[in-house]
């Protein structure tokens, strides 16, 4: 099952960009386009920190879903 | 399943077993035929290393031309949007790879010329080895230029390609991410000489019954096969049953 995300939507929600977002969680800006684009599965650390910082659990912000 | 991937690898077996044999056959009977193309192709090789030095300089040339690219973005825009980000790190990791290869290439042409150099002593040696140091202080321009202009997009990234500690500083300052791409792509490496050496070693056979090759070559090229088997299983051992767990 793919994990999905919604990273981009809870950032620019959070009037954050990239660099920002990145420098917040402790990753590279190159990180979070590769979470946000799906290419890149974040460790749980790096998630909770992600969700931390848009004040929503986890599983709110990553999600599985189900293959076609 | 086991049954399947054991015939498999048996008809593997078999396959190569006939190629090899019919290898032999076709180098025995035209022994002389292929010694003559040897030592041809090796002179061909040795007295055009100046040439061959001077090819390396286009992909430098290129190098240089993506570094200046990459910085002009950079200096036009103090915040590069999505788009300009991902063309410029492109450019940059392109860069970055050029001097990583010309460097070996360099060296190899330059080996070409010393080799020829042995056997009749010329000017032609100095002109090689003007042509290496050039290609290698340029080499270590794009190198430093690039890490230079990265630290611009990715400002947490540390290190100084003139300092010792330069790698170590460079990993240190990666994140999960990057260190996931450069574990899979050290894997891959792995892989490919993990393919490599034994088919070195069977054409470097092969030739030996045509043409002389020092036991050095395969002393050398051993060597370098059971350094890179060590340096991973050395560091593969410790992070599995080491004392320090990894985190």
């Amino acid at each position: 099952m793919p994990l999905e995300n919604r990273v981009k939507e809870f950032r620019a929600a959070k009037n954050l960009n990239q660099q920002e977002l990145g420098s917040l969680v402790g990753a590279s800006r190159q990180t979070i386009s590769l979470i946000e684009r799906g290419d890149y599965n974040p460790s749980i650390t790096l998630a909770l920190k992600i969700a931390k910082v848009f004040e929503k659990s986890v599983e709110q912000v990553f999600y599985l879903t189900e293959e076609e | 399943m086991k049954k399947k991937t054991g015939l498999k690898f048996a008809f593997t077996m078999i396959v190569c077993g006939v190629l090899g044999g019919i290898s032999s056959l076709f180098v025995r009977s035209n022994i002389k035929d292929l010694s003559t193309i040897f030592n041809s192709l090796s002179d061909t090789i040795i007295k055009n290393s100046t040439i061959l030095m001077l090819i390396g300089v286009i992909p430098l040339i290129i190098g240089s031309i993506l570094i200046k690219k990459a910085k002009n973005i950079i200096k036009a825009n103090a915040d590069l949007d999505e788009h300009q980000f991902e063309k410029t790190n492109k450019m940059l990791c392109m860069a970055l790879s050029i001097p990583s290869v010309m460097m070996p290439w360099s060296f190899i042409c330059f080996g070409f010329s010393a080799t020829y150099s042995f056997r009749v002593l010329s000017v032609h040696i100095l002109v090689d080895l003007l042509l290496f140091i050039i290609e290698m202080v340029w080499i270590t321009i794009i190198q430093y230029k690039t890490v230079e202009e990265t630290k611009k997009i990715f400002p947490e990234k540390k290190g100084n390609v003139l300092d010792n500690k330069f790698q170590k500083e460079w990993y240190s300052s990666c994140d999960e991410a990057e260190r996931q791409i450069i574990g899979e792509a050290c894997y891959k490496s792995y892989k490919t000489m993990s393919v490599i050496y034994p088919i070195l070693f069977v054409i470097m056979i092969i030739i030996c019954t045509v043409h002389y090759l020092s036991p050095f070559i395969f002393l050398m090229v051993g060597m370098l096969w059971l350094v890179q088997m060590l340096s991973y299983l050395i560091p593969s051992y410790k992070l599995e049953h080491g004392k320090k767990s990894r985190r």
